[in-house]
């Protein structure tokens, strides 16, 4: 019996391993050279020929127009409705937020933006705006028909990478509005468009200040 | 003389395989790959996944194609793209514009904003999506988005002429594509 259970044994072999390792030699250099181990995402954006195609505003409401110019010697920022959003910059001549300078470069301080955005036009007036689209749901006196909305003009020698740094500056939310602003969704001031496959619109979720970018003039 | 031996030389003599007749045999070693297989199984997965979470790819291209840092969370969906590099203009892969110092030459811009050899080549993929979808989706089923991506060292003025150009063949919402700074 005994012998008969040792000749058994004997019979099990290990298995081949090696067509396995060949095929994973060979799959992981290929998938090392197509993979790409930085996320890329995306900026929306809209020109502003498309939105004013767009629904007519109501006749009641007002419009708040707001509009970001780059200029080469820093942002200027001001409204349709009101004129400049830094009057006594604007009356010596001179952009609201002006650049700096680094290392020899030319540095836009977007941070400054962000904040400026925030404190004059989002602060005072979210509370009677809301990025909520439907038709039904009744506007507040004192609310803007294009809220969310900013046109953003660059000159035509403005780097790319400048127009990308102040589309997020309008886009998010500066850090003090998690304590500011009350009705802060899900804790983070994250701006989120997602559109599922199929959709012709994107949603957008978290908590924004201007996504709305239309870029030119 | 006697023979001295220490309880090491001892103990090595016993773990030795004995001598046969004939020569030395050497101990018998299974190589173990098991631990490698693992490993390895790890990075296929981790790569493959990697692979095939994006619908688009941007090469990233030192001194050519760079792509700009952004705030953003969101993600790509799968749309016709163009990149504006530093020396062309590629639809789909395809070569279309050549560009001289964040410039395309006059020639391409008759009036001076629509680049005509981009437009003609976003008609056509116009065309060819609009006939993939058919006829009952027609003009209406057409989303007409582009996603652009473009270094960062680019003057704004070409990519409002690409914008343009696509607004004129129909393309009329767009996403930039950036280099996530934050996960999500």
């Amino acid at each position: 019996m005994a012998r008969k259970k040792m000749a058994v044994e004997e019979k099990l072999e290990d298995i081949n391993l090696m067509p396995i390792m060949n095929l994973l030699c060979l799959l992981i250099p290929f998938l090392l050279l197509s993979a790409q181990f930085i996320q890329i995402g995306i900026v929306l954006v809209d020109t502003p020929r498309q939105s004013k195609s767009q629904s007519k505003p109501d006749e009641n409401q007002k419009s708040l127009g707001l509009e970001v110019i780059i200029k080469q010697d820093g942002y200027d920022v001001k409204t349709k409705s009101g004129g400049s959003a830094c009057p006594q910059r604007a009356a010596s001549n001179q952009v609201c937020i002006p650049v700096t300078h680094a290392g020899g470069k030319k540095v836009y301080n977007a941070v400054a933006l962000r904040k400026l955005l925030y404190d004059k036009f989002y602060k005072p007036h979210y509370k009677n705006n809301s990025l909520d689209k439907s038709k039904d749901a009744p506007k507040p006196a004192g609310a803007f028909s294009d809220w969310g909305k900013v046109t953003i003009v660059p000159e035509d020698t403005i780097l790319y990478e400048t127009v990308i740094q102040t589309l997020d500056a309008a886009r998010e939310l500066p850090p003090e509005a998690k304590n500011e602003i009350q009705d802060i969704k899900g804790g983070t001031l994250a701006c989120v468009f997602k559109k599922k496959p199929g959709d012709k619109e994107w949603q957008l979720e978290g908590n924004c200040m201007f996504p709305l970018v239309a870029v030119g003039r | 003389m006697a023979d001295v031996k220490t309880d090491e030389g001892m103990l090595l003599e016993e773990e030795l395989p004995k001598k046969k007749k004939g020569g030395f045999v050497p101990p018998e070693s299974a190589f173990n790959i098991t631990s490698l297989m693992d490993a390895l199984t790890i990075i296929l997965i981790f790569l493959l996944k990697s692979y095939g979470s994006d619908p688009m790819q941007v090469p990233q291209k030192k001194n050519e194609l760079m792509v700009p840092q952004s705030d953003t969370m969101s993600n790509m969906v799968e749309c016709v793209d163009i990149q504006i590099s530093r020396s062309t203009i590629v639809v789909k892969g395809k070569k279309i514009v050549v560009v001289t110092n964040g410039t395309v030459s006059s020639s391409d811009t008759p009036d001076g904003f629509t680049i005509k050899a981009l437009k003609d080549t976003l008609d056509e993929i116009r065309q060819k999506e609009i006939e993939a979808k058919g006829a009952s989706a027609g003009e209406a089923g057409f989303q007409g988005d582009a996603f652009i991506a473009a270094d960062t060292s680019i003057p704004w003025k070409l990519v409002n002429q690409v914008m343009m150009t696509c607004t004129r063949a129909k393309y009329i919402r767009f996403s930039f594509a950036v280099v996530k700074t934050r996960g999500g």
